[in-house]
């Protein structure tokens, strides 16, 4: 091995992990229309500038979230790993 | 003084929709109880951004949420147990690292099932490829300081008139309906 850091760029695995990926947040029927809520300040670049704010996911409002998220996870990995208690939990959050 | 330093370029930044555009818990979530509005776009210029921004539909359904995790440990079983049977540390580090790319990206689209009223859309701006720090800014909250940069809507290349793809403004339920029916003609 290398001391590069990884990168998803160069893994031939997960251009597969993608179309997994995609089967489930393409799955249609799509909407027509998506509403973003939001207060007048945010509305007001919308309309002038085209522009919405993304906010870093570590920094939004719901920490639940991420630990529901971790759970499902947490519980198909329990599928394959016979004991999980003898694994190093949350090895998957560290490119979180 | 804030820095952009101290955030890592590798982050996950998100802005989120809804299928609904009347939603009384969105307004009291987003809106400060109703004082704001539901910008409604057009959809199919969104799942055309580019390269680096998905729009993500979220699932509520726990089945389909394990089978998709499920789906893609089983690609990357075969390079785990290899690494695990030669038991060198960094190929089983670099195993896991690959394994953990695809699954936090995922990640993003879980939501439990109490949520689903709200058939959540996301924008997500992948963290694969480095955010150029100088794109992100700050924003103050009640309780924190919150990184985030802009998606442009208006300038990509399947929306060539230069204008965010809006269909509609849906206006809050404590907002003045009449006042802010001016401002849109203004």
């Amino acid at each position: 091995m290398t001391d590069q850091p990884y990168s998803a760029k160069k893994d031939p695995l997960f251009p597969k992990a993608l179309d997994v990926i995609n089967a489930v947040v393409r799955k249609p029927p799509n909407p027509a229309v998506l509403y973003h809520y939001t207060l007048p300040d945010a509305a007001r670049l919308i309309i002038e500038r085209g522009v919405v704010r993304a906010s870093n996911i570590r920094f939004m409002n719901d920490p639940s979230e991420v630990r529901y998220a971790s759970d499902v996870i947490e519980t198909v990995i329990a599928e394959f790993v016979p004991k999980l208690s003898d694994t190093p939990r949350g090895f998957y959050r560290i490119s979180l | 003084m804030i820095t952009a330093r101290t955030i890592e370029t590798v982050d996950y930044y998100v802005t989120s929709f809804s299928a609904e555009p009347d939603l009384l818990g969105q307004w009291r979530a987003y809106c400060m109880a109703g004082r704001g509005f539901a910008i409604g776009y057009q959809s199919a210029p969104l799942t055309r951004m580019n390269n680096e921004v998905y729009l993500f539909r979220v699932t509520y359904d726990r089945e389909e949420q394990e089978q998709a995790v499920r789906s893609i440990i089983e690609i990357y079983i075969p390079g785990l147990v290899e690494a695990a049977e030669v038991a060198k540390r960094d190929l089983i580090v670099a195993a896991g690292a690959a394994l953990g790319v695809p699954l936090a990206l995922l990640l993003l689209a879980f939501k439990h099932e109490a949520y689903a009223e709200e058939r959540e859309y996301r924008l997500v701006r992948s963290g694969i490829n480095p955010i150029p720090l100088d794109q992100v800014e700050f924003r103050s909250t009640a309780n924190m300081i919150v990184p985030f940069i802009e998606f442009d809507l208006a300038d990509h290349r399947n929306n060539s008139n230069g204008k965010a793809p809006l269909a509609e403004i849906v206006v809050g339920p404590s907002v003045d309906a009449a006042r802010a029916e001016n401002h849109y003609e203004c």
